[in-house]
């Protein structure tokens, strides 16, 4: 399958070329611009949602396979976020990723957001998605994305993580002094151990929500 | 008038020197910083912009920032989006944008609104365009980068990944395809583009950005 | 210490090199990666007015509308160096300027941190008060010795002065202390029609000015209604 990236790293898109028989699983709404003989089905997520006990809203709970009708064709993907986009080859391992990261694949791969080690939660806000099997992975960062050898122990601050090796042994962890209830400053950092691969992002996903606070409109009592 | 587009791909913005009485049309905002001389005095579109703005505005009038000095000086303007800034001269032709990708232009053009059909009022300030026509500079701004499309035949584009088009093109608004795909794909409505002609696009979108921060609220 | 501001695309970041018994303070929350020998340390430093600390989303609405500023202090715990990367909320580039040769007025959505031989001065009312008080007019002192650094919302250049310029409020970075300016409403605005609050900052006279491509507050203003809508 072949593919490139387009105006990375700050506002990357994926240009995908669909030959005849070959098959592309994308995010919702992933979709930018496409040739006229690329067709789409739309499917819910039924692997994805097993075991998960609550709506998480404004998630999308489908995920739409695009492929070529008649002739070859190219499809775009673009994330919601400013940032870059790693396409991903995977040879029979497993990435656990946030969940936000995850924008679309093509081969043997499976997505679930229910496995062992986690209650799908792995940092406020932040969800884990588990990637497994062989195949043409496509996730995205919010920030530029550094990957990071990790040997030994690496701490990253939970929001900024993006995907890592399932190799590697996880913890999260606080730093800092609690003052009273004052939580803010307390950080939620994610370890590392082991020998595997980490893949960080300069921006986080958590912050953006704090920063975005004031914007929002105030539900009205009659709302 | 003397204009340097700085900072594309990521963060484009034009730097304006305009001469003795020369005026600017931005949109509301775009300013980030002029000469001190300068005036910046807002000019009601009311026959700039055709009658539906302000209905779709919810009947208030619709402002334009206009920059003007008898002795000449500079303004320098910013999109609200971060990404790429295109100038296109414009030589008595037309081209579609997107409302939301003008930034600014010189007075000798008309921008008017063109509707997409009743359709495009739900799928949000991406599929609400505006011809632009007649003489002088445009500034367009796109969300992130722009990516110049050929179309010779067919093209299938999300609205709010559409910045601009040539007029030579046809064009419908609709869902993805069935019912099912339409409101459950995630996708909104996509525009369908038919025949010859460029459209550029951009690799982000508002919607995008609310859609992907909204989990994380 | 040492201090390396990387501007990769559209993303500004710095990562910090401390040697035992170096201190460098950030905003509280601009941490992105620290090696395992890092200690942080949060202190807040409340601008005017007494009042308790509220749980984590207090903290953080209240610091982001400009009433607190949360600042968390690095230093290695043991006798190796250790490094702290930062990194701003939103995208942008980062830059990194000196104190000592210039105070520097810096706007508070862009201050990022600080070489411990700054003083700040989160409480700086030198912006005059009274009509223009509000979140928009946050601005940090820096003076003393060493680094500041401060990122921007889009790319930041400098601008000179000349005959006088006028920036709106919302894409100043920072500015060296003695500068003459003035707070004002672009002549003619009306204010309500336009973007956020229509403040302009007149410069004249001699220093150094950095400004950002963009402007915070239009993308909340844009983003905002069309997210969900909060409880307070």
């Amino acid at each position: 399958m072949r593919h490139r990236l387009i105006c990375g790293p700050g506002y990357a898109a994926a240009e995908i070329e669909l030959s005849l028989g070959e098959e592309l699983v994308a995010e919702a709404g992933a979709m930018a611009w496409m040739d006229d003989s690329i067709a789409v089905r739309t499917q819910a997520r039924g692997g994805i949602l097993k075991g998960l006990g609550r709506m998480i809203t404004g998630e999308s709970f489908f995920q739409n396979t695009y492929y070529a009708e008649g002739t070859p064709g190219k499809i775009a993907l673009a994330p919601g976020v400013p940032g870059d986009i790693v396409p991903y080859e995977m040879r029979d391992e497993t990435l656990i990723m946030e969940r936000g990261a995850y924008l679309g694949h093509s081969g043997d791969i499976e997505t679930s957001v229910s496995f062992e080690g986690f209650t799908g939660i792995f940092a406020e806000g932040l969800l884990a998605l588990q990637v497994k099997g062989t195949g043409l992975l496509f996730f995205n960062s919010y920030g530029d994305i550094q990957e990071v050898a990790v040997d030994g122990s690496y701490t990253v601050d939970s929001g900024y993580a993006v995907a890592w090796q399932s190799s590697l042994d996880y913890s999260i962890g606080r730093t800092g002094r609690s003052i009273g209830t004052f939580l803010f400053g307390d950080q939620l950092v994610s370890r590392y151990q082991g020998r595997g691969k980490l893949w960080v992002q300069t921006r986080s996903p958590r912050t953006l929500a704090s920063w975005v606070h004031p914007f929002r409109r105030v539900k009205s009592d009659n709302q | 008038m003397r204009f340097e587009i700085e900072g594309n791909p990521d963060y484009g913005e034009v730097n304006i020197e305009l001469g003795p009485g020369e005026e600017l049309l931005a949109e509301p905002g775009a300013m980030s910083r002029m000469s001190s001389n300068m005036e910046a005095k807002s000019k009601r579109l009311g026959s700039f912009f055709g009658a539906l703005i302000r209905k779709m505005f919810g009947g208030e009038s619709f402002f334009v920032g206009r920059f003007t000095h008898p002795d000449g000086g500079s303004v320098t303007i910013a999109p609200r989006l971060p990404g790429t800034v295109t100038h296109r001269q414009m030589n008595g032709d037309s081209v579609f944008l997107t409302a939301g990708a003008f930034l600014a232009c010189t007075p000798g053009l008309t921008v008017k609104a063109k509707f997409g059909g009743l359709r495009a009022l739900f799928s949000g300030e991406g599929a609400f365009l505006v011809e632009v026509f007649g003489t002088g500079d445009l500034f367009y701004n796109a969300y992130g980068g722009v990516v110049e499309q050929t179309v010779a035949g067919k093209f299938t584009v999300d609205t709010g990944h559409l910045v601009a088009f040539e007029p030579s093109l046809q064009y419908t608004i609709g869902g993805m395809g069935n019912l099912k795909s339409t409101f459950l794909s995630g996708e909104g409505l996509v525009i369908k583009f038919q025949g010859n002609g460029k459209v550029w696009v951009q690799t982000r979108t508002l919607d995008g950005l609310a859609g992907w921060l909204t989990p994380r609220l | 210490m040492d201090v390396n501001v990387a501007n990769r695309g559209a993303f500004g970041s710095a990562l910090v090199t401390l040697q035992p018994g170096e201190e460098f303070i950030s905003e509280a929350g601009a941490m992105y990666r620290a090696s395992g020998n890092m200690e942080i340390e949060i202190k807040s430093r409340k601008r005017e007015g007494g009042g308790l600390w509220g749980a984590l989303k207090e903290g953080a609405k209240a610091m982001f509308a400009g009433e607190s500023f949360f600042l968390s202090t690095y230093r290695v715990k043991d006798s190796q160096p250790g490094e702290v990367g930062l990194a701003p909320i939103l995208q942008g580039e980062v830059s990194s300027l000196k104190v000592g040769p210039e105070t520097w007025i810096c706007a508070g959505g862009s201050f990022l941190g600080a070489s411990s031989g700054v003083e700040l001065d989160t409480q700086y009312q030198g912006l005059k008060k009274g009509m223009f008080s509000g979140e928009g007019l946050v601005y940090v002192r820096a003076s003393g010795q060493g680094e500041l650094l401060v990122s921007a919302y889009g790319r930041i250049s400098e601008v000179e002065v000349r005959g006088g310029i006028t920036i709106d409020n919302g894409h100043v970075v920072a500015f060296s202390e003695g500068l003459e300016y003035d707070i004002g409403k672009a002549g003619g605005w009306i204010a309500s029609a336009l973007s956020g609050e229509g403040l302009v900052l007149k410069f004249r006279g001699n220093g150094r000015i950095l400004v950002q491509s963009h402007d915070r507050d239009r993308l909340g203003q844009a983003l905002g209604p069309l997210l969900p809508s909060r409880e307070r």
